[in-house]
């Protein structure tokens, strides 16, 4: 009785002390946000002076700055067309030879399986001198190019979704097949809609990745007006080094990272059953 | 353009001098009678109505010198070629998303003002159009050549392999920036020899300030320091052998006494505590900031510095730029002010509007483009030309007067010279505190052997 | 109801149409594959295979940076790259730094699952918590770099002036400027932002298992670390070990958050293979050397990320 008193009470001692730094982890994710809101608000000779004063007059005016010089809108927009194409052509450049292999006997199919696994071995920084090379000569130093860069779709997410595809009953297909459906069909019609936790798992992925990628659009993106958010913030970063306007530049940051945020507060329970719903195995 | 920047890598030979600069030889006198206000008529603008209308894509680095001076360029152009829209486009990361499109020849601009290494990475291979005709026959309004219109040293650093790719750009003096109100208040005066600095240092420990900030994470800062060294404490002749390296000079070339002497100035300054503690972790603007406090004395720095922060520059604050003085025992005795020529504006191959595109850098060189340039940028192009009664500040004033009264020095690489390349980390690794002089001297004299082979088989296989 | 006659014909017919069918299928099938396989199967030909050989080629080349001009110059880039490790040690630096990330990441993945663990558990403010930690995978790796390097800022940072506060002035320093922090205060950064992705990721997984298990393992009373290593480990298994592989190869290519934080200095303290190389392609265009230690580094990385991912497929069979 007595030791499991005690056990008790140590237990406690242990959540209580979990729950701290749960809370400082917490705390340490939030402050750099707030921190960033006040100096956004404040001049820059304020800032200069000193970095954890409270601003003396609300400067609101920076919003409107970054607003208008940093092209926050521009960057919006490429990031949105950007990383809805992407998200689709990454994900179905991944099904399309995921079904094939869960689905279809053929020569070979062990050897594209084997090679999503071997490129998932293989550092691909390792090629980055011929690669840079090769998109000079394609001419693909544009959105296109960024764009091409996510429809490898032999890799980590057609292995996940190679083992959703391989769950499914082949009796649906039969089935459609007798009624007369092509193979298209009842991969579209079917089978795709019978992996959709698979897909939204991917996508979910595909989707965050895509938002915040930032070496390739860092690389291939060419000017300004192209630009994603991510790449957009590394050059307002770059160019703040030559000006020194910190304020702005925080008002930037936040513009672009308010409406993440909210996005997320209002989509956080279904972003997370899209990562219940995908089993993500290797 | 700057933290690119590397002073070893870049151009061609070593003169020492007065630099065209702002203020001309000796003085302040006015180079060039012409006062810059006739109207340019290099290409003929009258004709140009009947032109087709073209646009021409303007590329340019904005860096420390905004982009103040191209909206400027862009709006007189227009002026004076009707038919012509001039389309700027400036990026800070412009040196490196230029070259895919010069080399992919997709998205080329007409022209472009970005780091001078280009130069010599496109000029010879043919990306870039041969300037060398108008370089040195086109006149400008005022009847000179751009060749004419500036310094001897500007031409040959603008010379690639025989050839001429484009305009020069700007030229910044790269000495010490001293708080002139801190001095004042405490009676201190910037020194004249490399004793009475450590002396000074003393006194400013002394009061509890760091006498020192620098970027740590560009340690190029601090290079200014130790290439005046090389001049000071090696001569001319070492300068020579630098700069235009002969094989036989090769073994003893980076074991000489002059390069010790230089490194030794900065292993003290780091060792005896010189810099503002952290001042590894800063990056430029940071370590600009920390000096607009007051938390250090003197930041080794350009003549963009001013133009970079003038949002942040509390009032009233004065700064001055001064030279880098020698030590007892120095060869050269004086006051080194180094001066870095930046940038340089070309002409792509691929551009089709070639010769608007000459036009425009023909208009960029004029005296009235250069006086431009100085009001709008607080900086020196590196042609001759007068900046009297042009409305300057005090610090630019200081950059102009140092760079006409102390020696300059511009070191300019041979093609067959190594340059500095084996002792390139040098800076970054004494100033971290990781290697002693000894320690990169050793390395550097080890690489140079397979360093002069390697350049020598370059230049062979040309 | 069909005569039987009318339905002898028609399964008669019906026949017919379907070995029709079947030899329609047949050819069909293969062009679907095809069609299904091709883009796939192009891009890792060019991005996988293609690179990799060129890589391989251009390993043996050099550039001449006047010309541009591209010379056969056999192993002398893999001279000059094991000539240059030895002498200035940049690339020996980034290679063992990069490879310090590999343990770096692993540790935010246990991080993340102790984290997942206790949130599932419901402690006070799960929920909030949950949302929070999940901020440094949503938002731009530029923002996070900038706020951290502010907090970290040797005169001004937050963390130094906790330091003076609490009366630890001893431990003030420059943090990413001092040889000796910086690359840990880095190591610091990618856990303190990685935890995040692969706690929702694991978080999913753990509301994937079936509430029976550990009901049965309250009933029998078994503590936390036997909940652990008995119940949750066993279970998680495949997506841990995913997770694992992912971020031992992820390490391979970390590059931004040095050059962001860092630059890769002071000197070379901090620098990775991923910034090198950066440098070498974007800055001094050398794509002979880039090539000649894409190819050193491949290998060193092909084998350690085997070695890992071998090590994980033995622990499957060891836990079950």
């Amino acid at each position: 009785m007595n030791t499991t008193g005690q056990q008790r009470k140590f237990n406690k001692i242990i959540l209580l002390i979990l729950e701290i730094i749960l809370l400082f982890y917490a705390i340490t994710l939030i402050y750099p946000f707030v921190w960033m809101l006040i100096n956004s608000l404040k001049s820059n000779k304020e800032f200069f002076q000193d970095i954890w004063s409270l601003p003396e007059q609300w400067a609101w005016k920076n919003y409107a700055d970054a607003w208008e010089s940093a092209r926050i809108g521009r960057f919006f927009f490429n990031s949105i067309w950007m990383t809805a194409v992407g998200t689709f052509t990454s994900v179905m450049s991944a099904a399309m030879p995921a079904y094939v292999l869960a689905k279809y006997k053929f020569k070979g199919s062990n050897a594209v399986y084997g090679l999503a696994i071997v490129g998932f071995l293989i550092p691909s920084i390792g090629t980055f001198g011929p690669w840079y090379m090769l998109m000079q000569q394609l001419s693909l130093f544009n959105p296109a190019g960024v764009l091409i860069g996510y429809t490898g779709g032999i890799g980590f997410y057609m292995l996940v979704l190679y083992s959703f595809f391989k769950g499914i009953s082949w009796e649906y297909a039969e089935a459609a097949f007798m009624d007369g459906a092509g193979h298209f069909r009842v991969f579209f019609s079917i089978m795709l809609p019978l992996v959709r936790g698979g897909l939204v798992a991917v996508a979910t992925f595909a989707l965050i990745g895509i938002w915040n990628d930032y070496f390739q659009p860092l690389i291939l993106l060419q000017s300004e007006h192209q630009y994603t958010i991510a790449v957009g913030l590394s050059y307002l970063v770059e160019a703040q080094k030559y000006s020194a306007d910190y304020t702005v530049l925080f008002a930037a940051m936040w513009i672009a990272v308010l409406p993440i945020l909210l996005v997320y507060m209002v989509m956080q329970e279904k972003l997370i059953n899209g990562f219940t719903m995908g089993g993500i195995k290797g | 353009m700057k933290r690119n920047m590397l002073l070893g890598t870049v151009v061609l030979m070593v003169l020492v001098g007065l630099l065209a600069g702002c203020g001309g030889n000796g003085g302040n006198e006015p180079k060039n009678a012409n006062n810059g206000n006739e109207p340019i008529t290099a290409n003929g603008g009258n004709n140009s109505e009947e032109k087709e209308p073209e646009t021409l894509k303007v590329a340019f680095f904005q860096g420390g010198y905004g982009d103040s001076w191209f909206k400027w360029l862009k709006e007189e152009f227009e002026k004076e070629h009707t038919n012509v829209t001039v389309e700027l486009e400036g990026s800070p990361k412009m040196n490196e998303i230029l070259q895919p499109r010069i080399k992919s020849g997709s998205n080329v601009p007409d022209v472009a003002f970005v780091d001078a290494s280009f130069m010599k990475m496109w000029g010879p291979s043919g990306k870039l159009v041969d300037f060398t005709e108008t370089y040195k026959n086109e006149k400008l309004p005022d009847g000179k050549t751009i060749e004419q219109s500036a310094d001897e040293l500007v031409n040959q650093s603008m010379t690639v392999l025989g050839k001429i790719y484009g305009v020069p750009w700007a030229a910044s003096p790269r000495g010490i920036v001293y708080n002139v109100g801190m001095f004042e208040v405490n009676g201190w005066e910037y020194p004249t020899t490399w004793e009475e600095m450590e002396t000074l240092v003393g006194k400013i420990k002394a009061k509890g300030i760091a006498p020192f900030v620098y970027p740590g994470k560009y340690p190029g800062y601090v290079q200014p320091v130790g290439i005046s060294g090389y001049l000071q404490y090696g001569g001319l002749d070492f300068l020579e052998k630098l700069t235009n390296t002969k094989e036989e000079d090769i073994p003893g070339l980076y074991g000489d006494n002059a390069i010790k002497r230089s490194y030794s100035l900065i292993e003290q300054m780091v060792q005896d505590k010189w810099f503002l503690d952290g001042s590894l972790a800063l990056n430029h603007t940071e370590s600009q900031m920390e000096f607009l406090r007051g938390n250090a004395a003197m930041i080794p720095n350009g003549g963009w510095m001013e133009n970079e922060m003038k949002d942040a520059i509390p009032d009233g604050f004065k700064m001055r730029m001064a030279p880098i003085p020698p030590a007892q025992d120095a060869v050269v005795k004086e006051s080194i002010i180094p001066v870095d020529l930046l940038g340089f504006g070309g002409i792509p191959s691929d551009s089709k509007h070639i010769e608007t595109a000459k036009a425009f850098l023909m208009f960029a060189s004029t005296e009235e483009a250069n006086r431009k340039f100085t009001e709008l940028t607080g900086s020196a192009k590196a042609m001759k030309y007068s900046v009297d009664g042009l409305d300057i500040t005090e610090f630019t004033k200081s950059c102009i007067e140092v760079t006409s009264t102390y020696k300059n020095l511009t070191l300019n690489y041979e093609p067959q010279s190594i340059g500095e390349s084996p002792g390139i980390d040098a800076y970054a690794a004494l100033l971290s505190g990781q290697k002693t002089v000894q320690q990169v001297m050793d390395t550097n004299v080890s690489a140079a052997p397979q360093k002069w082979k390697d350049q020598q088989k370059v230049l062979n296989s040309q | 109801m069909k005569s039987h006659d009318i339905g002898t014909f028609r399964s008669f017919f019906e026949y017919w149409e379907r070995v029709d069918a079947m030899k329609g299928l047949l050819t069909k099938k293969g062009l679907f594959i095809a069609v299904m396989l091709a883009w796939p199967l192009i891009h890792y030909a060019v991005f996988g295979l293609y690179l990799q050989v060129q890589t391989l080629l251009y390993s043996f080349q050099s550039w001449n940076p006047l010309t541009g001009r591209q010379t056969w110059t056999g192993f002398y880039n893999y001279i000059t790259a094991f000539r240059s490790m030895n002498s200035d040690g940049v690339w020996t630096s980034a290679i063992f730094n990069t490879v310090l990330f590999i343990p770096v990441n692993i540790l935010a993945v246990a991080l993340a699952l102790v984290i997942a663990i206790l949130l599932y558990h419901k402690v006070p403010l799960a929920r909030f918590y949950r949302i929070v930690y999940f901020f440094p995978a949503l938002i731009s790796i530029v923002v996070i770099t900038m706020v951290f390097s502010f907090a970290l800022n040797p005169t001004q940072g937050i963390v130094n002036g906790l330091l003076d506060a609490v009366g630890l002035e001893q431990f003030k320093r420059a943090w990413l400027g001092d040889p000796q922090t910086a690359l840990i205060s880095i190591f610091v950064f990618c856990i303190w932002a990685g935890i995040g992705g692969s706690n929702v990721i694991l978080t999913g997984a753990l509301q994937r298992i079936p509430h029976d298990y550990f009901e049965v393992g309250k009933l029998e009373g078994i503590g936390f670390w036997k909940e652990l290593f008995y119940i949750i480990m066993p279970l998680l298994w495949p997506t841990l070990s995913t997770l694992i592989i992912v971020s031992t190869s992820g390490a391979f290519s970390i590059f931004l958050q040095v050059m962001l934080l860092t630059n890769g200095g002071p000197f070379t303290s901090s620098t990775t293979v991923g910034l090198e190389m950066y440098r070498l392609v974007i800055e001094k265009n050398d794509y002979g050397m880039a090539s000649a230690y894409g190819i050193i580094f491949t290998v060193i990385g092909f084998v350690i990320v085997w070695c890992v991912k071998w090590l994980t497929e033995r622990f499957d069979t060891a836990e079950y």
